[in-house]
């Protein structure tokens, strides 16, 4: 459908038989997939259409069904490991007539994800995809044809190098040496400068040896100043470059946040009433590290007790960045009291971190008071906090979560 | 006569177009229509929807196109791509946007094939294609895309769609068909679309996406669906339309936009190319057209960029009961 001169007409005969052939191939391999027969001549039969037409997804499907027809998971580990170079080899003569069928590809990696483990050539696939993708790995301007590059930037093959990566875990920094590579031979492969970027995301995101945020952002400028320089007119390294001096930005940008109760509050207990509140902390970032040592409260009402801070998050391990943390704030009035009481209460907050490296321009305090006073609770308007929140539950973390999914895309307000 | 014949350039010729398209269909036995045979579906929404964009819709048998088109059906209640081969999603959409286009979604058991697509729905709010499991943002789009058409979006979980959707936007701003795949025009098509009908288009940070997609455009006024690669009609309609849908289309020259579609058609035999003097295709004769409709080309019915069906096909849809 791409790329056909206008005139490169075929002989009428020629392209005649070839039509027939094929019609007779889908007919015989339709009665097949619809008669649910798995002989070796039919499995054939549908290897010999998919090399003829590649795309022929019924035909995929057929021998998906026909792989598990054969093997399972007691089968014999030789018998599974000539299924599956079967099958590989059927997809590789697929992707030579098109290396861009989405069903080829798809099979390939439903095959090895299906049986994968089993598999003893596991590691040969990352070396395939690199001879394929090096294939014709050659400068820019050595290259006649308008067609550069076609391997490297062919969109399924970083797909299933992906997926590759995670099956034989290769690490990450083993894959930037990869992009490194190729970079140094060509610097125009989008494909590559886009792999770059999420290699460095998920490195400085895992906190890896030699990539806190700052430096690997210097480091990368530079290295994308190389390729800019080669050659300024080709635009991949640009938008990388674009895409890095965001980083700084958002960097000297400082972490807010709110909290509740909020800074001048007051907050209303009762005589002869105990519970607790929810001490809320907001932040514009996920950020990770929120403890009674980064957070403390002075306060008469809590005395020496130390909170114990949570992330509201569906992972309740507090290594966990989250934009929002909750502690409870115990009060205890049942000691008689006659008239009105109120506690100040000081929380300070010093030495937290967003997982970009923003930090609370610290130290950071807010002031709010709780007053206790005669009364009760059951007074219309007035919200009581008897309960204690401790039935903080899955399904309103989940749905807090949701909203601040929502506030980090579009930004904080 | 030379397709490029001064005369004639700068204008669509439409009745070529219209006819092309009735005399492909005849033309089943060619082996390029027989490689084609799994995927008919696709090539009869392409045909149709540029037929009725040119106001010829009237020229096909809405009869034999229906009773074919249910052919297709599966028991599951997907569509396939033509008789006999296995449901799909792909099929799905374009057998129900062609019911859309003759006006004819009442003769499906909706809650049917609604609950095929619903149940392709994956626990990360993520959809495959069908039953073997592959998954792109692609099928995210049809989907959605679908079961508004059908007005069932409550039968699957909207709002893990959308996270989905959003988890493989990228650096560029762009889209990819997985989280961590490359930005394409195509997949940006797909995931803004998806977000245009589900209210979500708060998630696309506008400017970056619009720079991204403006950059597609090359020298000569056609568009490209990624940096460094060959201009290519298609791109007229998922760049576009993704343009139009974050509000950023007047970020491209229109006029030369025109003028490359215009360069790609064959003037003799009709159709559209993917660019100038390549062979023609129903493909790129849709995409062409689909375009010069977004670009308000005059003769060519509007058409709706989130459900790449003629605006008033749309309307009908979403202003009945």
């Amino acid at each position: 459908m791409h790329g056909r001169g206008r005139n490169e007409a075929s002989k009428p005969e020629e392209t005649a038989a070839k039509a027939l052939e094929l019609r007779s191939l889908q007919s015989q391999f339709m009665s097949n997939h619809h008669q649910k027969i798995y002989t070796q001549e039919a499995i054939q039969l549908s290897a010999k259409l998919l090399g003829i037409n590649p795309d022929a997804y019924t035909a995929w499907n057929y021998r998906k069904l026909a792989l598990v027809s054969r093997i399972n998971d007691d089968s014999d580990p030789s018998l599974v490991n000539s299924i599956i170079d079967e099958e590989l080899g059927v997809v590789k003569k697929a992707l030579d007539r098109n290396p861009k069928s989405y069903e080829a590809w798809y099979h390939r990696n439903w095959v090895l994800s299906k049986k994968g483990r089993y598999y003893t050539s596991l590691e040969n696939e990352l070396q395939l995809l690199n001879d394929y993708q090096k294939q014709q790995l050659v400068n820019d301007y050595q290259k006649q044809d308008d067609r550069k590059h076609d391997n490297l930037r062919n969109f399924h093959a970083w797909n299933y190098r992906r997926f590759v990566v995670e099956l034989t875990e290769t690490s990450a920094e083993d894959e930037l040496q990869y992009t490194n590579m190729i970079n140094d031979i060509c610097f125009s492969i989008y494909s590559v400068w886009h792999y770059r970027s999420v290699l460095v995301s998920s490195l400085v995101a895992k906190k890896a040896d030699g990539f806190m945020p700052k430096e690997t952002i210097r480091r990368e400028l530079d290295y994308v100043h190389n390729a800019i320089f080669t050659d300024e007119v080709k635009q991949s390294g640009w938008f990388y470059y674009l895409w890095l001096l965001d980083q700084t930005v958002k960097m000297e940008t400082p972490l807010r946040f709110s909290s509740w109760p909020s800074d001048g509050s007051i907050i209303t207990t009762f005589c002869s009433e105990f519970g607790s509140f929810p001490l809320i902390l907001y932040f514009d970032q996920a950020v990770s590290g929120v403890s009674s040592s980064t957070v403390t409260i002075d306060s008469e009402l809590n005395g020496k007790e130390d909170l114990v801070w949570e992330p509201v998050s569906d992972n309740k391990n507090s290594q966990v960045d989250s934009c929002v943390w909750v502690a409870r704030l115990k009060f205890d009035s049942r000691e008689p009291c006659f008239s009105r009481k109120e506690y100040k209460v000081k929380v300070s907050l010093g030495g937290i971190f967003s997982s970009r490296g923003c930090n609370l321009t610290a130290p950071y305090e807010f002031v709010f008071t709780v007053l206790n006073t005669v009364g009760e609770s059951s007074q219309q308007g007035i919200v009581s906090w008897t309960d204690g929140f401790d039935n903080w539950d899955d399904a309103q973390s989940k749905y807090l979560n949701s909203l601040i999914a929502l506030n980090a895309d579009t930004g904080f307000e | 006569m030379s397709s490029t014949s001064s005369s004639q350039m700068g204008q669509l010729v439409a009745d070529k177009h219209v006819r092309y398209i009735l005399m492909a269909e005849k033309k089943k036995e060619s082996f390029e229509s027989v490689v084609m045979d799994h995927l008919r579906m696709n090539g009869a929404y392409w045909g149709l929807t540029t037929l009725d964009l040119l106001d010829k819709l009237g020229c096909v048998s809405e009869d034999e196109v229906v009773s074919w088109l249910m052919t297709c059906q599966h028991e599951s209640g997907g569509f396939a791509g033509n008789t006999g081969h296995d449901p799909h999603i792909l099929y799905t959409l374009s057998a129900v946007q062609i019911l859309a286009l003759f006006d004819k979604i009442n003769i499906l058991d909706i809650g049917k094939v609604s609950s095929y697509v619903a149940k392709l729905q994956n626990e990360d709010g993520s959809f495959s294609g069908d039953m073997w499991g592959e998954i792109d943002t692609r099928f995210s789009y049809i989907a959605i895309c679908c079961l508004s058409i059908l007005k069932c979006l409550d039968k699957i979980n909207v709002k893990k769609a959308v996270r989905y959707i959003v988890s493989c936007k990228n650096l560029d701003g762009g889209f990819g068909c997985t989280p961590g795949a490359e930005s394409h025009a195509g997949q940006i098509f797909c995931c803004v679309g998806a977000l245009a009908i589900t209210g979500s288009l708060h998630h696309v940070d506008k400017d970056l996406l619009g720079w991204w997609l403006c950059e597609r455009q090359l020298k000569g006024g056609g568009l490209n669906g990624r940096p460094e690669k060959l201009p290519d009609v298609c791109y007229s309609w998922w760049v576009l339309s993704s343009l139009i849908m974050i509000d950023r289309v007047h970020w491209i020259d229109k006029a030369k936009l025109v003028k490359f579609i215009l360069d790609c058609q064959d003037l003799e035999n009709g159709g559209i190319s993917d660019r100038p003097d390549d062979a023609v295709d129903i493909f790129h004769t849709y995409f062409g057209v689909a375009g010069l409709s977004l670009l308000e080309y005059p003769g060519v019915k509007v058409i709706d960029p989130a459900y790449a069906l003629p605006v008033d096909v749309v309307n009908r849809i979403m202003f009945t009961k």
